[in-house]
């Protein structure tokens, strides 16, 4: 009767439950503690009466979030929770719900719990916001908050340590903001690949897809791909514009051992949406313990179809 | 050494202290969160949908700790309950989004890759058939059935994050596991 039920119940309560991925363990306690300290928790229905514990020093924060906080509401061009769309964006970390660590990624859809930060001679726009060094933006039920610090404290965001070519700072002038950057190229550093002392590799593994999609076949355009290993945990990844795309969706899976198993749209990991191809190369961080992630890129029509697919890109990291 | 000064407090005051204290909150946060993604995976078997359900589930528990009152059964059930919520949420929000005739057509564009290691687990065992059609009860009932067997806390607790005695949690959950019985019966080979 409810036996088998109930045992199959208490089999799957007893399952062997994987290690989380450390970074996104300790992603999320940051990310926990940047909403805390930028957004304090929901007011209880009666907020005129604070706990006591808040204190002088609770007072002090809510006077500086007062004149330091500047909430903007944008409006929403989509279904999904992706409203904001990152532009121009130098010596930018952006750290996603999941963990997931972003460097420049100029044209990502910021999702709901996105945390923006900007680092010394940084800047970068969210729809009209302008963000400036030391800015932290965070997107919180679907509306932007962004918290100015003052000049004296602008520190360096915590960009991903491993990457040597990315661990400096952009210098400021090594990009003009601009309203309507170029089709990106892929930058030299991204042509030429450079020999990294873990010797990771990337393969592309498949070519071109044709399989159906909205595009007629005369029409047919190639979404061209380049991702590479930069540092033990670091994947750099840039594309090219296509005609027509509305949105690009950048997905991936990651293996712990073995081949990791073919991105899907949907299904598999998204690392981000954008709205446009990013001007420079973006980079994103995975676990320690990965040792093969495999990337693809999916054009979206205006109406949500696949326009196009980049080929899939394998890459694999040394352990 | 860095020594965190919470490490050493009991979970009321540092409930207490977490409304206006991050770090009070991070130090919940580092006692809870192994358990609330062992319930998040056990739920649904795929890491990154846990990680998810991990994430949304301490966002809403930091933005709502104002309307927490400590009850004897501590601050685990509630968390808990907030997690069995986002879990129905997500198997809501799936079932919408992916309708048989979707999941068809994405896999006619992008053919058929290896599967996914969670897809593996899937199709192996009772326990995961159990699991694909707990997502056809109701939310009461899945809520029921997740804190009751997958959650890894005991009856009085999961009574406790149900908001109900244990007497009437039994009756619950044993109405719940008839109801899951039929729908696995139902569900298609």
């Amino acid at each position: 009767m409810n036996d088998e039920v109930r045992n199959a119940l208490e089999d799957a309560g007893r399952r062997e439950v994987p290690e989380p991925r450390d970074d996104f363990a300790t992603g999320l306690e940051q990310r926990l503690l940047t909403l805390a300290k930028n957004s304090p928790p929901d007011a209880p229905p009666q907020p005129a009466r604070r706990p006591s514990v808040f204190g002088l020093a609770a007072g002090l924060v809510a006077v500086a979030l007062a004149l330091a906080v500047a909430v903007t509401i944008l409006g929403n061009d989509d279904r999904s929770s992706v409203a904001f769309e990152l532009s121009d964006s130098v010596n930018v970390v952006v750290v996603l719900a999941d963990g997931t660590t972003l460097v420049d990624p100029d044209g990502l859809l910021l999702p709901d719990g996105a945390v923006v930060q900007v680092g010394v001679d940084g800047s970068a726009r969210v729809g009209d916001i302008v963000l400036t060094a030391g800015d932290t933006a965070t997107i919180v039920d679907r509306r932007l908050r962004v918290d100015r610090q003052p000049r004296s404290a602008v520190v360096s965001p915590n960009r991903p340590t491993t990457t040597p070519s990315h661990s400096t700072p952009t210098p400021a002038t090594s990009k003009e903001p601009s309203e309507n950057p170029p089709a990106p190229a892929p930058p030299a550093s991204s042509a030429t690949p450079t020999a990294s002392p873990t010797r990771p590799t990337a393969t592309p593994t498949a070519a071109p897809d044709t399989s159906p999609s909205s595009t007629p076949p005369s029409d047919v355009q190639y979404l061209r791909l380049t991702a590479r290993v930069v540092g033990p945990s670091e994947v750099r990844v840039t594309w090219e514009r296509i005609r027509g795309a509305h949105r690009y969706i950048l997905i991936g899976t990651r293996s712990r051992d073995g081949p990791a198993a073919t991105p899907r749209y949907p299904g598999s990991w998204i690392i981000g949406r954008f709205a446009k191809p990013p001007a420079e190369a973006l980079t994103f961080t995975v676990r320690d313990a990965i040792v093969e992630v495999k990337v693809r890129v999916i054009a979206l029509a205006a109406d949500g179809s696949v326009l196009t697919r980049s080929r899939i890109v394998t890459l694999t990291f040394p352990r | 050494m860095k020594v965190d000064p919470h490490e050493d407090l009991d979970e009321r005051t540092l409930v207490e202290l977490a409304r206006a204290d991050p770090e009070a909150f991070a130090q919940l946060y580092r006692r809870y969160f192994a358990r609330v993604y062992a319930f998040a995976y056990r739920r649904t078997s795929v890491p990154e949908i846990a990680e998810d359900i991990t994430s949304a589930t301490f966002e809403r528990a930091f933005r709502s700790l104002d309307t927490f009152t400590w009850r004897a059964s501590g601050f685990g059930p509630w968390l808990f309950r907030i997690t069995s919520n986002e879990l129905v949420d997500h198997y809501r929000r799936a079932s919408r989004a992916t309708s048989d005739r979707a999941l068809r057509a994405a896999e006619a564009l992008h053919g058929a890759g290896p599967p996914d290691p969670a897809d593996a687990v899937l199709g192996r065992d009772a326990a995961a058939d159990v699991l694909a059609a707990m997502d056809q009860l109701s939310p009461r009932y899945q809520r029921a059935l997740s804190l009751r067997y997958l959650s890894g806390l005991t009856a009085d607790e999961a009574a406790a994050a149900m908001g109900t005695s244990k007497a009437t949690m039994a009756v619950v959950v044993y109405r719940a596991t008839r109801a899951l019985r039929r729908a696995v019966k139902a569900a298609p080979e």
